[in-house]
């Protein structure tokens, strides 16, 4: 009988691995590719959840591009009537180390901002308090107010200027070395500290 | 003796999967994978541990609350399992850590690798905002590197394993998941950018080159993306990469190639745009598809000490 198990096992472990194997695989494929069917999908992402194997279609920068550029600013005022700036960094000034660690921060600005983000926006003032050394103790912050302002990447789809006879020109390209042109700041968020 | 065979004669199939997924791998290509894997790792940790609290913890930017409200039926973390207390969260920070240097070192590979992948899944779970592409690079190579032989060669285990110790061999079939999964990725985004306007009709490139948040760390020509024919070509160079080498790498003529071609649009990529490691644990992902000869190859460029020869089967490849 211990010899019968000595010889079975290698074969459980092996259908056992084809298994895993099988079922891998169509969950990625189910998972990752953009044709895969919907319905299968959602019936494999409770296993891949739970296991932590989710992954999504690599959809980066695809299957549209980002079209525009975006800045934050802040004014922070203090209950003596102080008030003070802040924004984020201009990315391509920043240092290679600088753009290298602060990439969480830029990913977290990026997404903290979305409307539908809005039940995080306390929490982004805070943020914003505590990574400006203000004038004044944290504790005297009165009132933050949030504006975000974006600069739209010229659509090269979309002519925007015409000739005496009414043709379309081609759209000017804009240097990727020129900075973006940002249009008018909007208000985002204000928080009240009492 | 009693003869086992594979199977009848005719059942090409399954020899063919036996082959393709159970022929014994080099562990040297398994060993290189953990290393890359958790020094990255390490390096990830060090970027996020100055804000540690500020992006994980109970007074942070997300709430603890948030976190699980954000999270879907199936997801989980242990940081919201435990109590919330910024003391608890150094603790499991350094507790990853020390796993993640243990899976470098390769000191009881397999039970640290499990340690690093939970955490990886724990602190994604966490703090959705500031996660990205590569930290669900990270989570597929770590899930697949818990079955690999990573501790085989070029580790503690090695070191401290007792002389004439026979180990199992060690089966291919986790780096050839890897190997597909690399694939599946470029092939996802591939297919992903064809129904996309701005990648068909060519001017993808020229929309990422003006986003100045993710390009242009480095000096780059400036008629590279300034001119509509080159921007042309490099965006459908993009694709062309994307949908080709996972594909032709499978072949022996195309193979390395194929991997030049990753590495050399991976390290491009990496250049011109701040995607933090995301390039590099690709790159890690990448080394799935090397061979016995490969690394024989390039153990002859290097001194003996510093990189091993082993003398093991030939590859899954």
């Amino acid at each position: 009988m211990v010899n019968g198990n000595r010889q079975i096992w290698p074969t459980v472990r092996l259908w056992a691995c084809n298994t895993f194997i099988v079922f891998f695989v169509a969950m990625m494929f189910l998972d990752a590719l953009p044709f895969a069917p919907q319905k299968l999908g959602d019936l494999v992402d409770p296993v891949q959840r739970v296991v932590g194997i989710n992954q999504g279609s690599w959809g980066m920068f695809a299957p549209e591009t980002d079209t525009d550029n975006f800045r934050l600013s802040a004014e922070i005022e203090y209950r003596d009537g102080t008030v003070a700036t802040w924004s984020t960094p201009e990315w391509r000034k920043q240092s290679y180390w600088e753009s290298f660690l602060g990439v969480r921060e830029h990913e977290y600005l990026e997404n903290v901002t979305e409307l539908h983000r809005r039940a995080y926006w306390d929490q982004f003032a805070d943020y914003i308090v505590k990574r400006h050394p203000g004038p004044r103790p944290d504790s005297d912050v009165k009132l933050v107010k949030i504006w975000k302002q974006f600069a739209e990447i010229p659509d090269l789809r979309v002519p925007v200027e015409t000739d005496d006879e009414g043709n379309p020109l081609p759209v000017k390209w804009q240097s990727w070395v020129e900075p973006p042109e940002f249009e008018e700041r909007s208000p985002l968020y204000g928080r009240r500290y009492y | 003796m009693r003869e086992t065979t594979a199977g009848p004669p005719g059942n090409s199939l399954f020899h063919l999967w036996r082959r393709f997924f159970h022929e014994p791998v080099d562990p040297r290509v398994c060993a290189l994978i953990r290393i890359g894997f958790a020094a990255l790792v390490l390096v990830n940790l060090a970027a996020w541990y100055p804000n540690l609290d500020l992006w994980f913890g109970p007074e942070g930017v997300v709430s603890p609350q948030q976190a699980s409200d954000s999270l879907g039926p199936y997801d989980w973390s242990v940081l919201l399992w435990l109590p919330q207390s910024s003391v608890v969260l150094h603790v499991c920070f350094w507790v990853f850590a020390a796993q993640a240097a243990c899976v470098l070192l390769g000191l009881f590979t397999r039970i640290n690798t499990i340690g690093v992948f939970i955490w990886l899944v724990s602190f994604e779970h966490r703090n959705e905002l500031i996660i990205d592409s590569e930290d669900v690079v990270f989570r597929l190579v770590g899930f697949l590197l818990i079955f690999m032989p990573a501790g085989y060669v070029w580790s503690l285990d090695a070191r401290f394993r007792p002389r004439g110790a026979v180990l199992p061999p060690a089966s291919g079939w986790t780096v050839r998941l890897l190997q597909i999964q690399m694939a599946v990725i470029f092939l996802s985004a591939a297919l992903t950018k064809m129904q996309g306007e701005p990648w068909v009709d060519g001017t993808a490139m020229y929309y990422v080159a003006r986003l100045d948040d993710y390009f242009g760390r480095f000096p780059a020509p400036r008629f590279m993306f300034d001119t509509p024919a080159l921007v042309a070509l490099l965006t459908w160079s993009v694709m062309i990469v994307e949908f080709t080498v996972p594909i032709l790498v499978w072949f022996k003529e195309t193979r390395l190639p194929c991997l030049a071609l990753a590495l050399l649009f991976h390290v491009g990529c990496d250049y011109t745009m701040n995607l933090f490691l995301f390039h590099w644990i690709m790159l890690v992902g990448w080394m799935a598809f090397l061979t016995p000869h490969d690394l024989d190859r390039l153990a002859r460029l290097l001194p003996g000490r510093y990189f091993p020869r082993s003398r093991v089967s030939e590859g899954p490849i």
